[in-house]
């Protein structure tokens, strides 16, 4: 695998150095046939830009020119602590500056980003973007597609699940920044005082349901995962049903088709059995709930347990993870809920240094350990026994991040976002608590899917 | 006069002539002051209530797609308004909103203006004051605080029914929600009515009551016969604001929602439904065309109400 390669010319830069450990990687995988334990090896990674530096002249790699004048780009985005992986930046790249800006969260950044598409101007370099809000901006042609500067030869480096929805049509149009594998928080107290079984698969799940709110009604496993519009989606991911279909301008929605029913035909009896909450999420009640041990557990993202830990301190040190339970004993199929990633857009007058930016931010290890609050998506991190291991007070010293970073691995890359995905969410949310409410959701699932249709076309899309 | 030069406007080349056509000088700034004096509000008006208002009537006009970009549709928007379903279930929830909101609002504050006016109150600044109090409390925020005590699981409420041995009610359920929305709203503006019904009461001459005392009226009699007459203008007035305020309900569905999103969807009132058509379905042109057809019907029933009691007086 040495003898693969990459030769440049040219002096050697820090920037050339950095490019041609890129392509190392890409060159790696391609010999590996996409193995990503090699590659994922941060130690392997330096020796090999070193060694590239050393080798002769080869046009292999077209390593980018970036410019040496003074420029600024500007980054827009809602998430914190960004400073000192910039500031590593602004030291490798004297000449330029970086301009954080926070535009607003979510939504309200997404508006100003349209308003500056529409004007012709305004956006900025790069920006922060939802993973399941990428699509909508890849339509309306606003980003870059950074396999124009290689940068689809770090896939090997990330979790395959958070590479996945970041491509269309063989285009990249951002790195993973954070995901958010599903994996299962529940009280040991709890499950201890009622004799449950931390549950394997789905069906222990609602075996442990019914016995707890059986010897306790006041109290319940948990939340109808499916009032909230993404974990209803996180749970079709799992089985791998794709609920959402892209191809250019036309569109496909299976938010009612067989997989579906089966879910339904699972949550359906356990909502009218009423031993699941239907509470909404979020809400103090909610937050006083897994506190107070009205809850017995929550299925959660990868960014749960910091919140959790937050939220309900009174009850620190009974919780506890486990994996998300499983269709199938012994599988380890997961989702997402949530994740983010950093985009190039058009109208950046230096994408080829945006671009740069994104790679360092997103790729170099050193600035992606920064972000101290964001699951990280770099398998070398992933596997780090320092970040891995770590022992939380809150869950009684154990090991969390192991549980998560084993459920990242399980997530499959195939799932796709709508570009309304907007619309979609509150539409499900809406018809789903409605729903869950009177326990009939294949109902609430065909008044969403109608709506969706129905909006997708007024949109202009061609739904299939 | 010196005052146009005061504001800071640039000096006429009339002003900085220094032979004094004194006479000239006044008639020139007395032609000019009473624009200079507008201008403020003006240069306000136009900018933030007028051109917005252009700017959403014209966006009105047109189509907007993911797909396709923008087509002018003439008044295609509004006609797709008037066959809305879901904004005609709207305008009937905040209808009925709107009646049981007045009906209690008008008993309670009509109630404590008339017992504040009539003397046997103790305590009359306390009362007064604790009655205007909610409405100084943001509007979000009292949703907030109500979602609190109406919780069915760790509100006030429930603790009360538990401790008594009954089942908590849901007070957000579908059809308790309108009556909890009421209450709310009733619990932030009685007082303002209050105050306002108790300055109007102020008013009413001293000898009009002495003269009814004297005829042997009672004092329901006279508070029913005599005060409330009187103060007609202002209850009307009231009445005016309530249906307006009724016809924007937003900040209390928008906020209790996310505790009872069950009941509560996107459309739940009129403007509520312009909102989430211009922010989760990037709909700005319908959005609009909803908001002013609202506006409207705002009109339309204040101006028939105005109408009616006009009528009345005569």
């Amino acid at each position: 695998m040495r003898s693969a390669r990459p030769r440049r010319h040219g002096t050697p830069t820090r920037r050339s150095r950095t490019i041609a450990a890129l392509a190392c990687v890409g060159l790696l995988l391609a010999a590996c046939g996409g193995g990503d334990d090699t590659s994922a090896d941060p130690a392997s990674e330096t020796d090999d830009s070193d060694a590239a530096e050393e080798s002769d002249a080869s046009d292999e790699v077209a390593a980018p020119e970036l410019t040496t004048e003074e420029i600024t780009l500007t980054w827009w985005t809602w998430g914190p602590d960004n400073e000192a992986s910039v500031a590593l930046f602004e030291e490798a790249y004297p000449n330029i500056t970086v301009e954080i800006v926070n535009a607003g969260q979510g939504t309200e950044q997404y508006e100003r980003i349209r308003t500056a598409l529409t004007a012709g101007s305004g956006a900025p370099d790069i920006a922060h973007f939802a993973t399941a809000n990428l699509a909508e901006f890849v339509l309306r042609d606003a980003l870059v597609d950074l396999t124009e500067f290689g940068l689809d030869a770090v896939e090997g480096d990330y979790a395959p699940g958070a590479w996945g929805a970041l491509t269309f049509e063989d285009g990249l149009y951002g790195l993973p920044w954070d995901t958010g594998p599903l994996a299962f928080l529940y009280r040991e107290d709890i499950f201890e005082e009622y004799g449950l079984e931390v549950p394997e698969t789905w069906d222990d799940f609602a075996e442990a349901a019914r016995d707890l709110n059986a010897q306790n009604p006041d109290i319940f496993l948990a939340q109808f995962p499916g009032v909230i519009a993404e974990m209803w989606l996180a749970l079709n991911w799992q089985l791998g049903n794709n609920s959402f279909s892209v191809e250019g301008d036309t569109v496909g929605f299976n938010l009612t088709n067989d997989v579906a029913q089966d879910l339904v035909d699972f949550w359906e009896p356990l909502l009218e059995e009423g031993v699941l909450a239907t509470d909404p999420a979020f809400t103090t009640e909610w937050f006083s709930s897994l506190a107070s041990g009205r809850y017995a557990a929550w299925i959660a993202p990868s960014w749960g347990p910091g919140l959790l830990q937050g939220a309900a301190e009174d009850s620190a040190g009974l919780w506890r993870a486990a994996p998300l339970p499983q269709w199938e004993a012994g599988a380890n199929a997961s989702a997402y809920w949530g994740g983010s990633t950093i985009s190039v857009l058009q109208q950046s007058e230096h994408p080829a240094e945006a671009a740069e930016l994104v790679r360092f931010l997103l790729n170099e290890e050193e600035s992606a350990r920064n972000y101290n609050f964001l699951f990280p998506t770099l398998t070398s991190i992933l596997e780090d026994p320092e970040w891995r291991d770590q022992p939380y007070e809150f869950y009684g010293g154990q090991a969390v991040n192991q549980i998560f970073a084993e459920m990242e691995l399980g997530v499959d890359n195939s799932w796709q976002w709508s570009p309304i995905q907007g619309f979609v969410d509150v539409t499900l949310n809406t018809e789903l608590a409605q729903g869950a409410d009177q326990a009939d959701l294949m109902g609430a699932l065909e008044r969403a899917q109608n709506q969706i249709v129905q909006h997708a076309e007024d949109q202009g899309f061609t739904v299939e | 006069m010196t005052s146009t030069v005061d504001t800071g406007v640039p000096p006429t080349a009339a002003a900085e002539a220094p032979p004094p056509p004194r006479r000239r000088w006044r008639l020139h700034s007395q032609r000019t002051a009473p624009f200079l004096f507008i201008a403020p509000f003006m240069v306000a008006y136009l900018l933030f209530f007028f051109a917005p208002l252009v700017y959403a009537l014209n966006i009105s006009l047109y189509r907007q797609r993911l797909i396709g970009g923008d087509t002018f549709v003439g008044l295609e928007n509004y006609a797709r308004v008037f066959r809305d379903a879901t904004f005609y279930t709207g305008l009937a929830r905040i209808t009925v909103y709107g009646l049981l909101y007045l009906a209690v609002m008008l008993v309670i504050a009509l109630t404590a203006a008339l017992l504040l006016d009539s003397g046997t109150v103790r305590f009359k600044r306390f009362f007064r004051l604790s009655m205007f109090l909610p409405y100084a409390v943001p509007s979000a925020v009292a949703a907030l605080m109500w979602g609190y005590i109406y919780s069915r699981n760790f509100g006030p409420i429930a603790d009360v029914a538990r401790l008594a041995g009954f089942d908590a009610p849901n007070l957000l359920s579908s059809r308790a929600m309108i009556p909890s929305l009421v209450n709310i709203g009733v619990w932030t503006w009685v007082g303002y009515n209050m105050i306002i019904f108790y300055t109007a009461l102020q008013a009413v001459p001293h000898e009009v009551n002495e003269a009814a005392d004297v005829d042997g009226a009672t004092r329901l009699q006279i508070a029913w016969h005599i005060k409330l007459p009187l103060i007609r203008p202002a209850i009307i007035l009231s009445v005016f604001f309530s249906i307006i305020g009724a016809l924007q309900l937003f900040n209390e569905p928008q906020v209790l929602s996310a505790i009872a999103p069950q009941v509560i969807d996107p459309a739940y009132t009129p403007n509520l439904y312009a909102y989430s058509l211009a922010f989760v379905n990037q709909d700005f042109p319908y959005s609009a065309a909803v908001s002013f057809v609202l506006g409207a019907a705002a009109f339309i029933s204040s101006y028939v109400f105005m109408a009616v009691t006009q009528k009345r007086n005569q």
